[in-house]
């Protein structure tokens, strides 16, 4: 019995060891497969995998940080963005196409026609409208359309709408800069895009924290510019109201401080919206300030009398013999506008009355190789530096291509083109005492509030000496207080400057126009210590194209409020100082 | 219990105790791991709502904004105070400079 149960223990241990034997190979063979796998998965197919689940739970966040903004120098916003949303279709994701393309139509003011077009297009992503109102948006997002999607952008917004518009310019649909200070400054105002990584849940909502965006200061640079919202409006203001009287093509002004050649106004009319530049004609968009050149006039002889001032050919009160209003030179017959017919006159008195056969006989004494290095050295024929796009280098000879008559027609401003800004930047030299200063728009780099870069006055050359500058300021007002500017003159200031009438030159008869004109005045106040240099231009007024008439008028309006402005009293008001203690 | 522990198991109580111990212990462990992790996520949640508000506010921030500028443009100012408020120019004579020293 013992011996029975001996055996049958045994026989029982054996087909323990044989079951265990086999479970134990059935463990290897499935452990060896499983490592086997695991090997597959975790090293073989690693890099795979990894993309894969990263793909299920990671996801990119994209955040823009639009475009600068724009500011004046007193950090008044001229361009900001504001964050609005486009619309777009998944055509494969679009049941009732039919349906949608109607509420698509008529929400968004469009083209049913096309819509149905796009949104039957064998695509996954069709542009419906970029950049919509914020009530359209709205309206589409209460029709909760199956396939209509949303994507945020950021739109560029001038809230001072035509205000300096030639000067900023404006942006396109993916807001790349296209004119003005937008696109010459595009490599610092286009914004930063920021790509953030973020794990999702199993519904996608975003579990991780983001870094903090700001605190990690992604934002761009901003831009303050040296215009002034007030003097740049109060120039606008009165070029348009004069640009509007006399029905004139265009008008033109410009506002500089001399001592800096900082920019504080440029007025371009007729202007436009930069919000939506599109519905206004593209001539209206460029800045003729320095794109533009014109054939100055009589603006240009102040040019004549400092290089003959500087050169000591000539003092203010040396008299010129005026031909009695006629010169001839060549085969050509020179007049006085007005038909004056002047005799002896000083050159105080062919500046202040100013006479074209005084300025040739002026620079006839200058002689036409100096008075080109003169020309020259106030900044003409060249492009001022200002960095604006499209500037225009204006059109000067050399005098080896000079006839006979360009010395003559040049001394009173023909035969020569200049534009605004070089006018201004001569007239500038002569009123900071003979330095000409770089012009300028950018007075500061921003970034997170605080100023980066400030820019200094920049001096180019000297162009005169201070005593020519001081002759030729006290010459300059004799014109405003006798001669043909009284129309400038500004009670309680002294006031220097020069009138121009210059004949449109017509390029299709190849000859000057009797009937269209530029009527220009340039000039500074106050006289003695100026705070400011004020051209205005009006191309082709009608009923009067005196720039006596048209522009010094301009002139004195612009003057008298920016000195009101900027805190320089008249000698006409009173005047109290307080001591603070 | 421990009868039923010794018989059924055939593990001395004190092994008993000590795996009970260590299962408490393994438990606890990953208790521990996982909590801050039940937090973090909850934390991400609560500030991706936050996010989100915030979001709105700088958009509705910046509308506002856009709304101020347009509205202190100033040919719309002078048109107010012109025509709505009846303001003028002064002249020469009404005007006293005050410099403060």
């Amino acid at each position: 019995m013992a011996k029975q149960n001996k055996q049958n223990t045994e026989t029982f241990r054996d087909g323990i060891k044989s079951r265990l034997k086999f479970v134990s190979i059935l463990l290897f063979v499935f452990g060896a497969a499983l490592i086997s796998r695991l090997a597959f998965l975790q090293i073989i197919q690693h890099d795979t995998l990894v993309a894969k689940s990263e793909k299920q739970y990671l996801s990119t966040v994209k955040t823009h940080f639009g475009r600068g903004v724009i500011y004046d120098r007193n950090l008044n916003e001229l361009a900001r963005n504001v964050e609005v949303e486009s619309v777009y279709v998944n055509p494969s994701e679009v049941q009732d196409r039919k349906s949608v393309a109607r509420t698509l139509a008529t929400t968004l003011g469009l083209n049913r026609g096309q819509i149905y077009k796009k949104i039957s297009a064998k695509k996954h992503f069709v542009w419906i409208k970029r950049k919509c109102s914020l009530a359209e948006v709205a309206k589409l997002k209460k029709a909760g359309l199956a396939g209509v999607r949303f994507v945020a952008e950021q739109k560029r917004f001038y809230p001072k709408r035509e205000l300096a518009a030639s000067v900023l310019g404006f942006v396109g649909m993916d807001n790349q800069g296209l004119a003005g200070i937008e696109h010459a400054y595009q490599a610092k105002l286009k914004g930063v895009t920021v790509r953030q990584v973020t794990e999702r849940d199993a519904r996608g909502r975003s579990i991780q924290s983001h870094e903090d965006l700001q605190s990690s200061n992604p934002s761009g640079y901003d831009i303050s510019l040296t215009l002034d919202e007030v003097i740049q409006f109060t120039t606008e203001y009165h070029l348009k109201k004069q640009v509007e009287r006399f029905k004139a093509d265009s008008g033109m002004a410009v506002v500089m401080n001399p001592h800096t050649g900082e920019i504080y106004a440029m007025a371009n009319v007729p202007q436009f919206n930069p919000n939506r530049y599109g519905a206004f004609p593209s001539k209206s968009w460029k800045n003729n300030i320095i794109a533009s050149s014109y054939e100055p006039g009589s603006i240009f002889k102040p040019i004549v009398a400092a290089a003959a001032l500087d050169k000591g050919l000539a003092r203010p009160q040396d008299i010129f013999f005026c031909e009695n209003g006629m010169m001839k030179i060549g085969k050509v017959n020179i007049g006085e506008a007005s038909d004056h017919k002047f005799g002896w006159l000083s050159m105080r008195d062919i500046i202040a009355k100013s006479s074209n056969i005084g300025a040739i006989k002026i620079a006839q004494q200058v002689g036409k190789n100096s008075f080109y290095d003169y020309i020259r050295k106030f900044g003409f024929g060249q492009k001022s530096g200002l960095p604006l796009p499209g500037e225009s280098a204006g059109q000067l000879k050399s005098p080896k291509n000079w006839t006979e008559l360009s010395l003559a027609s040049i001394s009173f401003g023909h035969e020569i083109a200049v534009t605004p800004i070089q006018m201004v930047s001569a007239m500038a030299a002569i009123a900071n005492g003979g330095n000409l200063m770089e012009p300028h728009v950018k007075h500061a780099l921003i970034k997170d509030g605080q100023i980066v870069e400030q820019f200094e006055p920049k001096k180019i050359r000297r162009v005169i000496s201070e005593k020519t500058s001081r002759q030729l300021v006290e010459v300059l007002k004799s014109v405003v207080k006798t001669g043909t500017g009284k129309k400038a003159g500004l009670d309680g200031y002294d006031v220097a400057g020069k009138t121009g009438t210059a004949q449109k030159y017509n390029t299709e008869t190849r000859s000057y126009s009797k009937t269209e004109f530029v009527s220009s005045f340039i000039g500074f106040a106050p006289a003695d210590s100026p705070r400011l240099v004020i051209l205005v231009m009006i191309d082709n007024p009608k009923g009067s194209h005196w720039g006596s008439v048209v522009a010094a008028p301009v002139f004195r309006k612009i003057a008298k409020k920016a000195l009101r402005y900027l805190n320089v009293p008249s000698s006409k008001e009173r005047v109290f100082i307080l001591d603070r203690a | 219990m421990r009868r039923l522990v010794q018989g059924r198991l055939h593990v001395s109580s004190k092994d008993f105790g000590v795996a009970i111990s260590v299962s408490i212990l393994f438990m606890f462990g990953a208790l521990v791991l996982i909590w801050p992790n039940v937090e973090k996520i909850k934390l991400a949640y609560a500030y991706q709502d936050l996010a989100k508000e915030h979001k709105e506010l700088l958009k509705e921030n910046n509308l506002l904004k856009l709304e101020r500028e347009s509205l202190r443009s100033l040919d719309r100012i002078q048109l107010l105070a012109i025509s709505e408020v009846g303001m003028e120019e002064p002249d020469a004579a009404k005007l006293t400079t005050i410099f403060l020293k």
